[in-house]
């Protein structure tokens, strides 16, 4: 798992931690030394995607919900 | 004038002088019917006719809250003169200055514990079943600095206000589930009759104020915010709960 | 009815969603002037707008309470946009959900570190030469009751509150005196976006609320409550105290 996929996940499961993703993105991208693309994914697509998740993400949804994000990464860091 | 009790029917246990007094009329300024129990037929006279300026559902009812005879003579007669309780204040203490604990006479301890912890089980216990037939109630139980921190010229109201503190606790955990609230207000160092006393000299309680973080000690009125407060619906959420007002003068270390 | 903050001016973080939005909308209806600070940009949009529809004096600043710049340029926008500064409440605060001690992630105790001890204590010292320059304000600052007991779920952030409440009574004991009160509301489980969030399941409110004495969890208007009271001069005579709303949860009795 690389460190956007972990966030993501994360984000999924934890409203908390979802919040940092979305509103202080640059505290992450600097805690999980982040590179300038993922950088970039966590605060523009990941993000648009994150923003639009219910709270809380029901646990019987976490797996889909983070399959989702991670294709979406995988497209955006190739 | 305000409206934040409107219809409310409260007790006032000591409600004739000092806090007591300004809460009556703090109560009845919000729109409350005020029952001033008191055992000083006197002052509770001279506080009636203040509040009755203000609205004319107040009375007055003669009590010792160390007698359960006329604890549950006052509760019978709230309902009878308002039909029903919804809030109970136990303002209703005395302070004797006492030596240290082994020269404290054992009447000194029986007066001041009937008073101000018995008196306060009393209280709750007659008015709480009045309470609950009307579907819930507050009761506000005032507590003092000195049942937190140790005060060394009165061990036995120490302890009896120790013991309201939690009191206040073990009847909220019993009784919030039915709709009763139970809270604690630990006031300071106020200005009441009852402080002024005690204090033994005007130039001690002047000291207090010129120590204190605020350069002063509190109004009456002050507390009875707080007790408005707590005895309002604003206060839904508050149960179990006790409130410092003391203008900070537990976080000075100076402790009075 | 006179407006109970009239004319103050109050700056409220966190104060787009939750707690800190039911806080600014009261405090709209109370008279105040309000600058709403948040990091989250959509929520700090419609939470002013609300706020507008009340009054026209209400303004927002985005800022993260974390970074030191972003703190004293809110303040100096509540300032230049209302000339003074009466009331901070501190609001803002992040809860992120964490294993036992040994298995924490060191960055997740930062983030809520960052936010909401150290962010609070940035605030204050923004804050509150602001204040003394005008005379004189109150602070409250939000903890929980997991900052008063064990909290499983995350110790990181049971910590970080108990450290709000240590850091009142120190602001309180120093700036009491210069008149800045400064008080703490320990709130039990309320109905926020992030209590619904850190549930993790709809389900997970719902199971507290039936647990709790009252069956229900708090609502942020209950939390708005005790804030007002604390912000406006009825509570002139407290400082340094916590203050508990948590509908008597805490009072319940163990199970033993």
């Amino acid at each position: 798992m690389n460190n956007l996929t972990e966030i993501a996940k994360r984000a999924v499961e934890d409203y908390g931690f979802r919040q940092i993703a979305l509103w202080s993105p640059d505290d992450l991208v600097e805690q999980w030394g982040l590179s300038p693309r993922e950088a970039g994914t966590l605060k523009g697509a990941l993000r648009d995607e994150l923003e639009r998740l219910p709270v809380p993400v029901e646990p019987r949804d976490y797996a889909a919900v983070t399959d989702r994000l991670n294709s979406l990464i995988s497209g955006c860091l190739g | 004038m305000g409206d934040r009790l409107a219809g409310k029917v409260a007790i006032l246990a000591g409600g004739a002088t000092g806090m007591g007094r300004t809460t009556a009329l703090r109560f009845a300024q919000e729109g409350a019917k005020v029952m001033i129990a008191d055992r000083n037929r006197a002052a509770s006279d001279e506080t009636l006719a203040m509040v009755r300026d203000i609205t004319p559902d107040a009375e007055v009812v003669a009590v010792d809250v160390s007698k359960w005879g006329q604890v549950q003579n006052m509760v019978d007669a709230t309902v009878e003169r308002f039909g029903r309780v919804d809030v109970l204040v136990n303002l209703a203490a005395i302070l004797m200055l006492t030596p240290p604990l082994i020269d404290v006479e054992e009447r000194q301890w029986d007066l001041i514990m009937d008073t101000n912890l018995k008196g306060t089980f009393f209280c709750c216990k007659a008015a709480i079943p009045a309470m609950l037939k009307g579907g819930g109630g507050s009761i506000v139980n005032i507590s003092s600095s000195a049942g937190l921190d140790a005060w060394t010229r009165s061990l036995p109201y120490n302890i009896s206000k120790a013991g309201v503190i939690h009191l206040t606790s073990v009847i909220s955990g019993q009784y919030t589930p039915q709709g009763i609230r139970v809270n604690c207000i630990v006031p300071g160092p106020v200005d009441t009759p009852q402080a002024r006393g005690s204090s033994q000299s005007a130039d001690l309680l002047a000291a207090v104020a010129a120590e204190h973080p605020m350069g002063r000690i509190g109004r009456p009125e002050e507390i009875s915010n707080a007790i408005l407060f707590l005895a309002s619906d604003e206060a839904s959420f508050v149960s179990g709960a006790t409130y410092v007002v003391d203008g900070g003068a537990r976080t000075s270390g100076r402790r009075s | 009815m006179a407006e109970r903050l009239a004319g103050k001016v109050a700056l409220v973080t966190g104060g787009a969603s939750g707690i800190g939005r039911a806080a600014v909308l009261r405090f709209a209806r109370e008279g105040a002037k309000v600058m709403i600070a948040d990091r989250n940009v959509t929520a700090l949009k419609e939470t002013l707008a609300e706020a507008l529809a009340i009054t026209p004096d209400a303004a927002s600043v985005q800022a993260d309470v974390s970074k030191t710049p972003q703190v004293q340029a809110m303040v100096d926008a509540a300032v230049a946009r209302f000339h003074r500064l009466d009331v901070l409440v501190n609001a803002a605060g992040v809860l992120v959900l964490a294993p036992p001690l040994a298995e924490i992630d060191e960055r997740d105790w930062d983030l809520m570190m960052n936010t909401n001890l150290r962010g609070l204590f940035l605030c204050c010292k923004a804050a509150i030469p602001a204040m003394i320059k005008g005379g004189g304000g109150s602070i409250i600052n939000i903890s929980s009751m997991a900052g008063l007991a064990a909290y499983a779920r995350s110790l990181p952030y049971a910590v970080s509150k108990a450290g709000v409440i240590h850091l009142t009574l120190g602001a309180a004991s120093q700036y009491t005196s210069k008149g800045v009160r400064v008080n703490c509301i320990a709130p039990g489980t309320v109905d926020t976006p992030q209590a619904r969030g850190s549930s993790q399941s709809a389900k997970g409110l719902e199971e507290i609320a039936a647990a709790h004495p009252m069956g229900r969890v708090g609502s942020p208007d209950d939390i708005a409550n005790a804030i007002l009271y604390l912000a406006s001069d009825e509570s002139a005579y407290v400082s340094g105290s916590t203050v508990i709303v948590d509908g008597g949860g805490r009072t319940l009795p163990p199970k033993i």
